[in-house]
């Protein structure tokens, strides 16, 4: 569904007198109101789907899920294996832990040793945070160079389709949803699930995860809104998260 | 067998998946009603979702 709606989006744009989008104006409306939505659901496919996937892959063949994440990611603006590596093995791995070597993936502590804003970590987190921090995680051999530069080859001319096709709708229907995908839905998640539970590093019996038991939300997100069992046991399948969580608490 | 977990069935399924349907029908209508009956299908199923 969220290629679809992608290709939905790049076929109005192509078409812009089948879709009315003939002036400026128009074409400024429509891209105000589609990236958005584009960039909310880019966010959830790789936040809370692809997600599952990387703790528990979907097909038994390793070789069918290294091809399928091939192909699903760029819809998220990222070479599979990199958001693997960038939430298995920093995030889960080093949960919170501060410092260069440490959870990069979380909110950061400021030069003047104040926690940075929701605002402020959203807006550092993707690109540039992750940019920065992966070639030190190559460098120090956490993150194998041959994975990063095989899935940035494949990853490369998938992405580059939309920006050949048309250049402006790379931009606007594609990047910049995607911007939107990591640093309002992604980031702001990332954000909330462990802001101020920093605690937790010093005294494990403090949280180290915020919990968001609302039906709704997690009746649509795959029971993310259990967090703390997510953590506590990263394999369990999403469907088995509440009563666990409901187990931990009797 | 593992036993049938009520999460795994195609209402939950679809229920998951309401989200990019919504979004992808509310592209779809675009061909109708242009970008401006667009926008306006868009916030109005952005107001109806705050109300959940």
């Amino acid at each position: 569904m969220v290629v679809l709606a992608f290709i939905l989006a790049f076929a109005l744009w192509l078409n812009p007198e089948l879709a009315g989008l003939q002036t400026p104006l128009r074409k400024l409306v429509f891209v105000a109101t589609a990236a958005p939505l584009l960039g909310w659901i880019a966010g959830i496919n790789i936040g809370v789907n692809y997600h599952n996937h990387t703790h528990r892959p979907l097909f038994k063949s390793a070789r069918l899920n290294t091809w399928f994440e091939r192909l699903w990611t760029p819809f998220g603006a990222w070479p599979a294996k990199w958001w693997a590596h960038y939430h298995v093995n920093v995030h889960h791995a080093r949960l919170m832990t501060p410092g260069p070597g440490g959870d990069w993936t979380v909110r950061q502590k400021k030069p003047d040793g104040e926690y940075e804003s929701c605002l402020r970590y959203q807006l550092r987190i993707w690109p540039w945070r992750t940019l920065q921090n992966f070639p030190r995680e190559i460098r120090a051999g956490h993150f194998p160079a041959r994975t990063a530069v095989l899935e940035l080859i494949w990853f490369a001319p998938l992405y580059a389709i939309p920006f050949l096709i048309d250049p402006l709708m790379g931009l606007w229907l594609w990047l910049l949803p995607h911007w939107l995908a990591n640093t309002m839905t992604m980031g702001r998640g990332m954000y909330i699930q462990h802001a101020e539970c920093e605690p937790w590093l010093e005294d494990k019996t403090q949280p180290h995860s915020a919990d968001f038991p609302v039906p709704a939300f997690n009746l649509t997100m795959f029971n993310i809104g259990y967090h703390t069992e997510h953590h506590n046991q990263p394999g369990l399948h999403w469907a088995e998260l509440p009563a666990a969580a409901e187990a931990r608490e009797r | 067998m593992a036993p049938f977990h009520h999460e795994l069935t195609f209402r939950r399924f679809a229920l998951r998946s309401a989200l990019p349907i919504a979004v992808a029908i509310l592209l779809a209508t675009t061909f109708l009603v242009g970008p401006f009956g667009f926008a306006a299908e868009a916030l109005v199923f952005w107001l109806l979702l705050r109300r959940l």
